[in-house]
């Protein structure tokens, strides 16, 4: 699912979330399409579905699920196939990486990639082994079990 | 102002608009509201209750306005009148959204001018009833 940067104090008349994305994600999305928004300075995290797209401005109204908001540092990591955002709750980080998750902000991806990695929180270095299914991928159980 | 708002009607902003981060975002804001032809403005929550103290009343309002970060903001009207060009529009009965039109020439300084009327921010007090799970 793609990830879209927003700040969630900018509404429409209806309350809804408004943002200028980059041209590049503007014409991937359709109105209907779920996708994560992502406020950075305030960590925060949120699903919603786009309301209406504007080509020309590349001006996107979503509509938030305000009940889905999740706090959490997120890093951005690639590699030949796939853009990755890795999310890790600042409030649970040290020790407790269970929550964390990973979500490919890529479309039109394999439906088997994996993706390994080291989360390091603080002095903490803690490798990750992540298997996808469809779009978003969990830790395996190795690391959901630390 | 077409909607007759209290000086000390209560203007709230989610998250820390002091942030250094938030100054060019709010800049772009301000440039994406004109561009879908509402002048230059940013959101803001506004409310006002003499019966609500005033942790009650921010709560009020975040709540309605839905506002889900950790902290906030806070201002009042009269502050927001007194500093021209500004003026605020709530869209309806309080509490309300309300966009604060920051004047005809949109540049860094009056953002700055826009930021400076907030106290420091302090924490939400209804922040947790938008996590997952609540």
């Amino acid at each position: 699912m793609m990830r879209i940067d927003v700040d969630f104090n900018e509404r429409d008349g209806q309350g809804r979330v408004v943002a200028r994305v980059p041209a590049a994600q503007a014409s991937q999305l359709m109105a209907g399409q779920p996708v994560n928004l992502y406020d950075p300075p305030e960590r925060l995290w949120a699903d919603a579905v786009v309301a209406g797209v504007d080509p020309e401005t590349c001006i996107v109204v979503f509509d938030v699920d305000w009940h889905s908001f999740v706090d959490a540092e997120v890093a951005d990591i690639s590699d030949a196939s796939a853009n990755w955002s890795i999310g890790v709750p600042p409030t649970e980080g040290v020790g407790h990486l269970v929550n964390c998750w990973v979500v490919s902000s890529t479309t039109g991806w394999g439906a088997s990639s994996r993706l390994g990695g080291m989360i390091i929180v603080g002095e903490e270095r803690t490798p990750i082994n992540v298997a996808s299914s469809g779009s978003v991928a969990c830790l395996n159980e190795e690391a959901a079990a630390r | 102002m077409p909607v007759d708002v209290p000086r000390d009607a209560l203007v709230v902003r989610g998250g820390d608009p002091h942030d250094p981060q938030n100054l060019l975002r709010m800049l772009e804001q301000a440039q994406v509201s004109h561009d879908r032809g509402c002048g230059y403005a940013l959101s803001t929550g506004v409310g006002y209750d003499p019966s609500r103290s005033r942790e009650e009343l921010i709560a009020d309002i975040a709540t309605a306005c839905k506002l889900p970060q950790t902290r906030l903001a806070v201002t009042t009207v009269g502050d927001i009148l007194d500093n021209m060009p500004f003026a605020i529009t709530p869209d309806g009965p309080l509490p309300s959204h309300a966009n604060i039109d920051l004047g005809s020439d949109l540049n860094v300084d009056i953002v700055k001018q826009f930021i400076e009327l907030f106290r420091p921010a302090e924490v939400n007090p209804v922040y947790q009833q938008f996590r997952k799970g609540r």
